[in-house]
Parts: structure tokens; sequence; C-alpha cells
């Protein structure tokens, strides 16, 4: 939907290094190190390895890449010299007595991202040793929207997770899914994790206002994260266990590095635009006009069509309003961070501070976030780490009403090209701002309505880590996510038509987790084996409340001030406060990884997870998956190969779970009304019970291999995969006669069976190195959706999600469930349309003729991401893609058929006019009645999408 | 925080099944045991108290009810109707209609909220047997009149085959999720016949301004009526007639209006304007502020008749034209606007019409004399000694068309009359009242739930 030019300044790195100790007698060796292009590298460590008799043994360059050892007896030294992502150097000198001893050396960039450490949740492994499908996003991978949030970003990066923005307003949800659809009726979301922390992620937390969702996921700052992890696989998942289904998404922060202590400074600035891309052509007044006459003597009238609102052509002469110029506009965005790193042996620390401010294409829609982090880690002895990670975030989304609310849907919908946004603009009329036609102007509704959503977000955790010996540790944590979401609304009384009304709720969401788990690395007498185990036992707990207040004629003071709200007296507002939302999860996992010879690689994980949210009669549950892997490379006949450097094959199996589910699904729960029938209180059932409700379980078969070559100037990764969701939640529907009055006349139950299978690509070239570097970054993913059972129910009992779309047995589960439409019949201009048995008829049958109509799960997704880097700055490119996919248009049916008091879209005017006219348009009407019963022709129209979104960003 | 230390303690004994479920019970608080809700004469009272809220929905027999039968039949103008109204005007109805849903599921809670008080009636302490008897009559009432009220817009009439073998709507005698196939119209007439019956033997014949045991015997007078069986319509008119003390207004507004009328037997009742039982017929009929016409009018066919003698009150009391619009409007101004109603689903005008005509069928003479007590009432003449039953019959057919108009009869009772003798009827002269779309298509709400549903065949009117 919208389109961004980013432009990237980047002021960086402020380091001072002093050393200015003098050494009499003694010898040193001193040294540049650079890299291959002769730029030089600071921060480098330089080690000593053989110091037995030193103190002191080592350094790290400073600004220039210089580095000195000093106080140094006569000798032979080795070492070596380390930096992050460079290959590591070896080095012996000979030094003599009260000489100084040159050493300058450059460093290559290891490109072997094989070597790369990953986290896995409960601990980090080597890439190269993973059997589970986890793809490693870096920060400097994140292509940055400006303002944006990193769910965003992710779009393109890693295969297999797709990302849908559901709007383009500011601060507007997306949606992430990781390898297709494996649910109906619960969650899809993956989960997400950041440091440990599985955070509060409810898209609906705040209900769907104005036609757009919040997105929890906009207090964490982009900036902030140093990596994020997606596990896809069960082999990399079931450590999460009954929340690992849908993938799980892990978010690590950036902390303090260094060996000096000093600290260093970056600070970074963007800016950018957002504009619509494409707007729907809609026709003018002129036009519209004369579509109404055509439609009106169609149907026999005569004389001039009567107008809406019983307006006179007189009075609308010379209007021709474009209400687009009223709802949209070029948006600017900025957005600044700060950041500081330093550290040492003892102690390291990293603050983050953020500022940005989007306005989006809509007028009047902005998000502003002012975030600030600290993560600090201490080691006051060798053997203990302490760690505190605490984040404040507030984020401030003004909202504007969206699709079927308003704003820019009701600019494209009732918001005629013959209105006028104030009566006294009619010709002839008397001067006045009265607005015309008060609930279908947007003008209107954006001055007298106003929303804004305020966000407390504080994500905070102490973590513990003692190192028994270099081999065991243990870490104990406590992690507390926070949230505080308030939307207030203020509609003027001339909207209302009863009173100056504002609104605020306050949802406040309480998450608390802690937890305890041990790494031991078995020590075993034999090399050619390793044995690495992990056990772990982990307790969350979720709380949410909310208070409602509502106030009256108080001309919106509560709007920008809430707080002063309760203040006020009590005759003015309405309090209502109630829990939102309470749970509880209890684990316990444990995860064994075995390697034999570097070669075969054998991981098991168990995860056993109880929770509140699972009925009675099914309390806990078990969550195995095992991995194999083999790295062929290993083997002689490989070892030396110049074409192939790294070559693994890996498959794995295992059960996840799915617990998105709402927490009082399994209660009867009963409602009291004080005031119903003759003013008496009245209570019934609200909802059944359900003691069988439980987690989805879904069987996950994962294949693949890995491979490098020439060096690994280009790895390839490949997966297959079949992701069966045995038991999945469906709403089961209630017949209306039981007269139960569950929400949606439905109970969940588990018995759908959904199959996701895919393969996915992923390919790194380094096209060009040295001085100039070219890098791809190519991934691809296709999956397909099949629902395999879905019990007795029937399509219409199972929603698939928006619009029109069912569960149906043998198709994927968004598939679009319509009556077809074949073509405009060119004698009559009617629409025919097409029975199950795709026979041609008038007749629109919406119980008999209903029938899967297109998929709307794209067929492939994926991006390609061009990097080039030439001293020092570096340009990305994304381009990502999404091929395939239908989209069900729901508001062409107004819009293409009957003229209706709605504007059209631009296509009517290829419709029917005489017979043998060839068009898909039908001939035009006032009424439905003359198409043939109630006929809805849009509700037919499938359209094909494909959508191909790109952007750059540049930084030094 | 209590739980969190609960598995701190689990942690150090070290096992994590030893942690009970109860530890893991978290409940929303209106998630309560039955007992804490229901087990009080007060409690029992309140859920019965819900069963008549959901009767006088607006979905149910607050609106819906009443004024889709007289929109499917001829006693509502088409102009200004869109939507689900239209579907139904035009008798092409879908199964995605909000009237049909609201309809079906207001009239199922109605009874389902019934047959959960009943099932749990044994239960409650310090209940007397008087009081106990006194909401099993209530809740058999209720149910008997709300399966009658469905039947009649989910199913072809009584009479349309021979053995009423053909489908009606899903019995519940039970509160359960359970799937269910349709009955037979022949069965669920049979069911809330014996639900009227026992209700009637039940019900105390003063009960507040809840159901009697009159007003399960009014209703057992329509249902025979509509059955067309004439003995026992007659029998129960009668007894409602002469034992319930209900008087006939000598007054039209004192019909309908704050407040109880002398005749009505059962109603809907309403304190004021916000706990309006009337609200959905002031929904359809009422000009509210801002708007020039209501969203439905009365057709120019009942207008005529109604105004054709000058002299007939309910012509000038019923009916107010609106100048200077597009086409000839009729606003209803049967019912009061300003204040709450009350919505009588069983009054003494209906029964004498029902007596009437029972009568006339039975060749017994009472008959001119009920008809004549409505037309004096109304200022029309009264019909002459020696008219025919026959006769008779055609006139108090046109006389309960008059002063039923707007009451949700209509439909049911041009169904009734073609069953009985006019088979070749149609409703505005252009649908045979047999067509499939005659019948209200069942909702979606029905059908989903139920895979071996059999659904009502769409449109075929015209």
């Amino acid at each position: 939907m919208k389109k961004n030019y980013f432009y990237y300044l980047c002021f960086c790195a402020f380091a001072l290094l002093f050393s200015t100790a003098l050494w009499a007698q003694k010898a040193s060796i001193t040294g540049v190190i650079t890299d291959i292009n002769k730029e030089p590298l600071p921060g480098v460590t330089v080690r000593i390895e053989n110091s037995a008799t030193n103190a002191l043994t080592g350094a790290t360059t400073d600004l220039d890449g210089k580095y000195e050892i000093l106080g140094l007896e006569k000798g032979e030294y080795v070492l070596t010299f380390s930096y992050i992502g460079y290959i590591t150097e070896i080095r012996t000198a000979n030094v003599n007595q009260g000489a100084i001893q040159k050493l300058d050396i450059s460093l290559n960039e290891d490109n072997k991202l094989l070597n790369e450490v990953v986290v896995v949740g409960y601990g980090t492994q080597r890439k190269r040793e993973l059997v589970g499908n986890v793809a490693k996003i870096e920060a400097k991978d994140i292509v940055p929207t400006v303002g944006g949030t990193f769910d965003a970003a992710l779009q393109g990066k890693a295969a297999g997770v797709q990302v849908v923005q559901n709007s383009g307003a500011a601060g507007a949800g997306t949606v992430v899914r990781i390898r297709g659809i494996g649910s109906v009726s619960s969650g899809g979301d993956p989960l997400y994790v950041v440091d440990g922390m599985p955070i509060t992620q409810d898209y609906f937390l705040n209900g769907e206002s104005n036609g757009a969702n919040n997105n929890p996921l906009n207090s964490i700052n982009p900036n902030d994260i140093e990596s994020i992890e997606v596990l896809k696989d069960a082999a990399a998942a079931a450590i999460y266990g009954s929340r690992g289904a849908n993938g799980v998404i892990l978010i690590t922060t950036k902390r303090g590095k260094g060996s000096t202590g000093k600290p260093q400074f970056t600070f970074r600035s963007a800016w950018g635009l957002s504009e619509p891309t494409k707007v729907l052509p809609l026709l003018n007044a002129q036009e519209w006009l004369q579509i109404l006459q055509e439609a009106w003597e169609n149907d026999g009238g005569v004389g001039r069509a009567p107008l809406p609102q019983n307006l006179t052509y007189e009075q609308i002469e010379g209007i021709n309003t474009n209400w687009y110029d009223y709802v949209l506009q070029t948006g600017v965005k900025q957005e600044y961070n700060i950041g500081m790193q330093q550290g040492n042996q003892k102690l390291r620390t990293y603050i983050g501070l953020g500022y940005s401010d989007s306005e989006s294409f809509l007028k009047n829609n902005s998000f502003q976030r002012i975030s600030g982090r600290a993560n600090v880690d201490w080691n006051p002895v060798s053997r203990l780490q302490v760690s505190v990670s605490t984040s404040l975030a507030r984020g401030l989304n003004r909202r504007v009403a969206e699709a079927w609310a308003g704003g820019l849907g009701m600019a494209q919908t009732s918001a005629l090209p013959i209105y006028p946004v104030y009566s006294g603009d009619f010709a002839g009329a008397p001067d006045t701002n009265a607005y015309f036609n008060l609930y279908g102007n947007p003008v209107a509704q954006s001055e007298l309505q106003r929303n804004r959503v305020v966000e407390w977000r504080s994500l905070s955790n102490l973590s513990l880590t003692y190192k028994f010996t270099d081999r065991w540790d243990l870490t104990v944590a406590g992690l507390y996510d926070y949230m505080n979401l308030g939307n207030y609304t203020h509609e003027q009384q001339l909207w209302t038509g009863t009173y100056d009304i504002a609104k605020g709720s306050k949802k406040r969401t309480y998450n608390y987790l802690a937890q305890a788990y041990t790494n031991y690395d078995v020590p075993l007498n034999n090399d050619k084996h390793s044995l690495k185990l992990m056990l772990g036992t982990e307790y969350q707990g979720r709380n949410g409340d909310a208070l409602d207040m509502e106030f009256r004629d108080l001309r919106g003071q509560i709007y920008e001030s809430p707080e002063q709200g309760e203040a006020f007296d009590t005759t003015k507002y309405e309090l209502n406060d109630r829990l939102v939302d309470k749970w509880i999860f209890l684990s316990g996992f444990g995860r064994i990884n075995y390697a034999f010879n570097n070669k075969w690689l054998v991981q098991g994980v168990l995860r056993y997870d109880g929770s509140s949210k699972f009925g009675p009669n099914n309390r806990f549950g078990l969550f195995p998956s095992i991995g194999f892997g083999y790295i062929m490379s290993e083997e002689s006949f490989l070892k030396d190969s110049e074409t192939v450097n790294f070559l693994k094959f890996k498959a794995s199996f295992g059960l996840t779970g799915n617990a998105d589910i709402n927490w009082t699904e399994q209660f009867a729960t009963f409602r009291y009304t004080q005031t119903g029938y003759n003013g008496q209180p009245f209570r019934y059932q609200d909802h059944i019970e359900n003691p069988d409700l439980r987690w989805e379980n879904v069987r996950t078969f994962d294949a693949g291999f890995e491979v490098g070559l020439w060096d690994d100037r280009l790895t390839l990764d490949a997966s297959y995969y079949n992701r069966t969701t045995l038991d999945a939640i469906l709403n089961a529907a209630l017949q209306a006669t039981t007269g139960i009055e569950n929400a949606n006349l439905s109970y969940f139950v588990n018995i759908g069976k959904i199959r996701n299978t895919g393969v996915e690509l992923g390919l790194v070239t380094h096209n060009v190195v040295g001085a100039f570097r070219w890098t791809t970054r190519i991934n691809a993913a296709h999956n397909k959706n099949e629902v395999l059972s879905v019990g007795t129910a029937t399509p219409d009992a199972l929603d698939g999600g928006f619009g029109d779309t069912r569960a149906v047995v043998g198709y994927p589960v968004n598939t679009n469930y319509l009556v077809l439409f074949s073509h405009v019949d060119p004698a009559t201009g009617r629409p025919v349309y097409l029975d199950k048995d795709g026979n041609e008829t008038f007749v629109y049958d919406v119980v008999n003729n209903r029938q899967p109509a297109g998929d709307a799960n794209p067929r492939w997704v994926g991006g390609i991401t061009n990097t080039f880097s030439y001293k020092g700055f570096s340009l990305n490119c994304l381009f990502n893609f999404s091929a395939g996919g239908k989209v069900y248009d729901d508001a062409a049916k107004p819009q293409l058929g009957v003229v209706t008091d709605w504007n059209m879209r631009r296509e009517v005017i290829n419709r029917w006019q005489e017979p043998g006219d060839i068009t898909n348009v039908p001939r035009l009407t006032t009424t439905m009645l003359n198409w043939g019963g109630n006929a809805n022709f849009g509700k037919t129209t499938t359209r094909y999408g494909s959508k191909m979104p790109r952007s750059c960003a540049s930084e030094p | 925080m209590k739980h969190l230390s609960y598995w701190l303690l689990c942690l150090f004994i070290g096992a994590l099944s030893a942690c009970s479920d109860d530890f893991l019970e978290v409940k929303p608080d209106d998630a309560v045991p039955i007992d804490s809700v229901l087990s009080t004469p007060q409690q029992a009272q309140e859920f019965l108290n819900g069963a008549y809220d959901a009767l006088r929905n607006k979905g149910f027999m607050g609106g819906n009810a009443w004024i889709l039968s007289d929109m499917m039949a001829d006693n509502i103008q088409g102009y200004n109707l869109g939507g689900d109204w239209l579907a139904h005007y035009t008798w092409t109805t879908d199964i995605f209609l909000g009237t049909t849903r609201d309809l079906l599921f207001n009239g199922s809670k109605t009874i389902s909220r019934g047959n959960f008080l009943l099932k749990n009636l044994d239960n409650i302490d310090g209940l007397s047997d008087a009081d106990k008897n006194r909401m099993r009559g209530e809740v058999l009432f209720l149910r008997g009149l709300s399966m009658f009220e469905l039947v009649r817009f989910f199913g072809q009439p009584y009479g349309y085959t021979a053995d009423n073998s053909h489908p009606g709507i899903a019995i519940r005698t039970e509160y359960s999720r359970d799937t269910l196939n349709r009955s037979s119209v022949g069965d669920v007439y049979a069911q809330a016949i014996a639900d009227l019956s026992e209700a009637a033997n039940t019900l105390p014949t003063e009960n507040g301004v809840f159901a009697t045991s009159w007003a399960a015997k009014a209703y057992l007078a329509k249902v025979y009526f509509q059955m067309n069986d004439f003995a026992k319509a007659y029998q129960y008119a009668d007894e409602v007639i002469n034992g319930s003390g209900a008087t006939l207004e000598t007054d039209l507004t004192n019909r309908f209006g704050e407040g109880k009328s002398n005749e009505t037997i059962f109603e809907l009742v309403s304190t004021d304007l916000g706990n309006n039982s009337g609200g959905g017929l002031r929904d359809y009929y009422w000009i509210g502020p801002g708007a020039t016409i209501a969203a439905a009018q009365l057709s120019q066919d009942i207008y005529g008749l109604a105004t054709a003698d000058p002299n007939d009150l309910r012509g000038q009391l019923w009916y107010k034209p609106i100048e200077g619009g597009a086409a000839l409007l009729t606003q209803c101004t049967k019912f009061g606007y300003t204040t709450a109603i009350n919505v009588p689903l069983a009054h003494l005008s209906e029964l004498k019409l029902i007596r009437a005509e029972a009568a006339a069928e039975l060749q017994n003479p009472i008959a001119l004399q009920d008809l004549n007590d409505l037309r004096i009432r109304a200022g029309v003449q009264p019909i002459g000694n020696g008219t025919s039953f026959s006769d008779l019959i055609t006139l108090i057919r046109a006389e309960r068309r008059l002063e039923l108009v707007a009451e949700g009869n209509r439909l049911h009772d041009l169904k009734r009359q073609a069953v009985r003798d006019l088979p070749n009827l149609k409703i505005r002269g252009i649908a045979p009242w047999d067509c499939p779309g005659m019948v209200c298509q069942l909702p979606d709400n029905e059908l989903r739930g139920n895979p071996n549903m059999e659904p009502n065949p769409a449109g075929g009117c015209y």
C-alpha cells in the first residue's frame, strides 16, 4: 500500500583510547590491523596465548587499528587476532630485550555463515550443529522502515515467513504466518519471545476499533534488536511445546560489548515519505449522473432520475468533489536513535534511546514512539553473571476510521462526487458551514470524531547465571512484561446526536514469568563423542484487566488528559472495571544434543506443558521432537574438495502445539441483567461448559540440506516440510434452535485436520568480493495448504477468517466460498451464474450453488536482497514478492452492480448497453430485483492478486 | 503471586505432576457452579424472567414475528423497503438474513431458557409446589407459544400436506447442544398443543403480568384455529371469552398504549420507553426525528379497505397518509410511539374473531353477534340477521383483516384460508400461497450446525 523513500544518515563510532604507560627495559609488540582493503579495524582483540610469565595478556586496537602490548620479556610469543565477522589469525613473534617488534596484519572477512551462533531457546547453538530449521536475521540485515515495527521488517527476509500488512495506516497490525496456516478457529500467529519472554501479543487486545486492529509489537524499537531467529520446524520449536506450532520468533536485544570499558556511541536518523501507491478509480460527478440516469431509464423510469438525499439538479450544478483530496496526504516519517555500547570483563552496558514519528498517507493518522532500553551484564565474580534488561516505551497512535468504519472507506463509497462538503457549497445556497450528509461525509467524520491509542510497555528481566564449571551452568531468571493500552475517543454532540461523549478504555496486562534451566556439557573420555544436556522448568502467568469510562458533556476534556477523568463527578460518567484475561502455563523441558565425530548429529527435545487454558479433561500435554544431522563434508572424500566446503543433510520429526485459545472457553458462564422484562432482573446461561477443549497438535516432518560452495561464496539451503494439524480447533456451530447463547452460536472442538506441505529455498551468493562487495540473498517458499477433515461441520460453520472464506475439505483453509459468475448475457445484459455442476443459470442460489472459488493463500512468497558495499558505505535493496492468492473483492458488490447512492468504480464505464455487447459489467439497474431474485452480482467476483513492493535503504 | 510461590515449591519438590490440576484452575468471574446462581426461588424466577425477555425481543414477538407476517402478505407497502425486508416482501429470503436469524434464535432462546429452568427446577431450595407448578406451566406455555409462532414462518402451513408430514422445525424439549433434524409440521403442532394444554392445566388463573391458564387457553384457540379445527378453536375461545374476565374496550384507542388494556389476556409488558416491549413496532412504523417517512408503510390495498366506509374509526385512527411524497404512503398509527406500549399476544378482539369464524363454520349463530360487536365498536353498520354462514365467513375474514392489521396475523390467515377453501389463492395477486418463497428460508445459523438439516427451497413465487 505504501512507498517508502529512505535516506539514511549515520554518524558512527567515537572511541578514544589512551595508553600512556611507559615500560622501561621491557620489550613490546605493536602494529596496525586492517581489513583486506587496508581500512583500519578498531576493536580487534589481540591475545598472547603462551604468556605463562606475564600478567598482561593482550590488547585491543584503537580507532586507527593500532595496538600495543608492552612489558614483555624476551622470548617467542604466539599471538591471536580475533574480531567478530573476521577469520582469526595466529602469528608468532620473537622479541629481544628492550626491542619494539612491529607486527602489522590484515584480517580476512569470514563469509562462513555456518559458523554463526544462533539463539535456539534456553541456549545457543552453532549453525553447523543445528538439526532444526532456524532462520536468523541479523540487525544489519533488517532494512528499516522508518518508524516501523520489526515484524514489518521481517518481510522477505526468511524463507517461509509471510508478512502481510493489513493496511498502510500508522500503527496498524501486520499478520505474520510461518509455513502456512494450520488453524481455522484459533490463532495463527507465531509465538514472539523477547529475550526469553513470551510477550503479550494479541492483535485484538484492543478490539477492532474503527476498522483496524492494534499492533502490540509497535512498542519494540527495531533499532534495539541484535538478531531475530525464526524457529520453523518441530526440532527447533518443540522446546516451546504447546505454543510452538505456528513457529517461534525469538528477538534478542543488543547488549554491551567491548573489552576496554570505553563507550561507543551511535546516532542514527532517518526520514521518509508515505503516500498511497494506488487509489481505487471512481466516477466523477458527471459520469456518476450519467450512470444513474441510464439505470433509471433501464428500469423504465421517465424523465430525469431522482437524486439521492432529495437533491435537485439545480443545487448540484458545478459540484464535483474529489473526496480523496480530503482523506489522503503525503505523510512524513522521521526517526532518531541514540545508542551506547560499552564493556569490559566485569561490566557491559547497552543503552538505546529512540524517537520516531510517522504519518501515514491517511490524514490525521500517525504513530509516534518514544523508547528507551538499558541492558546491563555484570560479573561480580568470574563464575557469576547478573544480567538486567529493561525497556520502557510509549506509543501514541492517532487513528482514523478505515474500511467499513469510514474515512478512506467512506470517500470511496457513500461520499458521492455530487455531494459538497458543506451545505453552503450548493449552488444558490445560503452560506453555512453545516456539513452536508453528516454520516456519509468523511470531513465531518474526521472533524467530529477523534481516536487515539496510548500504549505504555515495559519489558524487564533479571537473570543470574552461575558457572559451576566450564561445562555446567545454571540460569535462574524472572521476567515481566507490562502493557497498558489506553484507547480514547471523543465524539462531538453533532456526531452522536445525543451528548458530547468522550470514552476511555484502559487495558492493563501483567505478564510474568519465572524460569530456571541448566546446561551441562557432559565430559566424555573419548573425543569422538560429544553430549550436551539442557533441563529446565518455567512458570508463566498473565492477568489482564480493563477499565472502561464514559463521560458525557465534558466537551472532550477527558480525551487529551484521561487521568483527570476519574476525578469527575460520578454522575457524568460510567465506570466498568473487569477482568479480561487470566491464565497460567506450567512447564518442564529438556534437550539432548549428541554428536559423533563432529559428523553425525542427534537432538532430542521434550516439553511438558500444563495450562489453565485447557479444559480439565486435558490439562497437560507432552511435546517431543527428534532430529538427525549428517555433515557429509567431514567425510574424507569431501574434506579436501575445492568446490564443496560444507554439506549437511538433516531431518526431524516432532509434535508441537497451538494453545492460542480463549481462556474462558471451557467454562459454563451465566449472565445476570439488572433490568429486563417487566423491569425485573433476569439470568441465563451465556456459555456452555467445554471441558474437553485442548491445544492443537501439529505433527511436523522436516528434511533438508545445506551446502557451501567455493569457500562459501555460494551457500544454499533447501528444505521440505509436512506440517499436519491433527486436531485443529474448529468452531462447531450450534443450531439456532438449541437456543444456547455461546457467542456466534458455536463452541470450540478439536476435530479438524489440516495439512501444510512446502519447500523453502535460501541462496546467498557473494557475487563480488574485495573493496567493492555485492552480496545477493534470495529466499523463496512454496506452501500447499489443504483441509483434510472438518468432522461433521458444514462450510458455513467454518468461517475462514475475513470475508466469505470458508474451510472446505479438499481445499485450502482460506477458500472463497461463492456462487460463481460466468459472464454477462450479451442478449439481455443480465449476469449469468454457474450452478454447482457448472451449468449456466440466471438464478443466484446461495444455498445450493456456492462452491469453493479460489485460494486466498499465495503460491510463492519470498524476497531478494542485494547488498552493495564500498569502503564502509552500503546500499541494501529489498524486493519481496508474493505470487498467487486470490483476493475476494467484497466491496465490488455495490460498486459494479446495482446503482445505489454509492459511488461506483470506473470499470462501470464498460457496462452492457445494448444487445450484442460483450462485457463483464452487467446492464445498469437501480434495484436488485432486476437481477434475478436477490442476486448480488459482485459477490461472485474474484480477482488475481500479486504484490511486489520494493524498498531500498542505504547507510554508511 | 500466590501461584508463583506454589510453583517454586513444586520446583523444589521436583515434580511438576505433583502440582495437581487445581493449581491450573483459573476461572473467569462469571464461571460459577450452577448452585450458586440457581438455588433459590428468587433465582429461579430470574431464570424464568430470562425466558420472557427473549420472548419480547425485537427479533421475535416484540417485532419480527409481527412485521414479517404483514410484510410477506398484503398489508405493507413495498416502497422504501430494502435489505432483508425487501427479501421478505418479494418472497426471496435467503439463508443470510438477520431478520430470520433473529426470529429463529430468539424464539429458540425463549424455549431453551425455559428448558434450562425446567431441568433444574427440582434442585431449588424452598420452592413451594405451587410456585414449582406455576413455573413449569409458564415454561410450557412459552415453549408451546414459541414453537407455534416459529413453525408458521419456517414451514408450510398446517394442512399443506394431508398428513402434515412436511418439514417444520426441530422440537427441543430438553436443554442440549445436540444436533436435531426438523420434525414434521404435524408433530410440531402436536407438541405445541401438548405443552399449551399442560400449561392450561398447571397455570393459575391470576399470575400478575405473567402467563395464566387463560393465556394458555387463548393460545390453544389460536393454534386450533390455525389448524382449521373449528370445534376446538371455538371451545377454547368461548371458554376464555366467558371466563377470563377480559372485556372489550369500547374506545379503540385503548387497545394499544401504556399499561394494560381491558381486553388483554396475555401481553408483553413495558415499564418505560427504555424498557419498551413495543420498541420493535416503534422502529418499523414510527417516523423518528429527522426522518420524513417511516421504515414501513401500510399498503394502499388495506388503506382503501379501511377507509371504504368513512365512518370506520379504524380507517380514521390507524392510518395517516403522508403528504407530498414520491408515492402514496400511509403511516401506521395504530401503536403509540411517544410512550411505551404493551404488546398483546392474546386479546379479546382476536378471540372474538376466532370464535366468530369458528362459529360460522360450525353454523352457530353467535358468529353474527361477535362480528357485530367489533363492527359497532368501529363505528360501522352491523350485519343484518339472515346472512348466510358462508357469507358470514367472508365478512368475518374481512373484518379480521381490518381489526388485526399490523398485528402479525395476515400471512398466516391467508395460508389458513387457502388451506380451508381457497386453493388458488394468490397473495397480492402475484404469488401462490404455497410457493416455496412464502416460507422463510431456514437461516444459516440453523443450517450450519447440522449438515443433515433440510433447507427450505428458495423463491419460486413468480
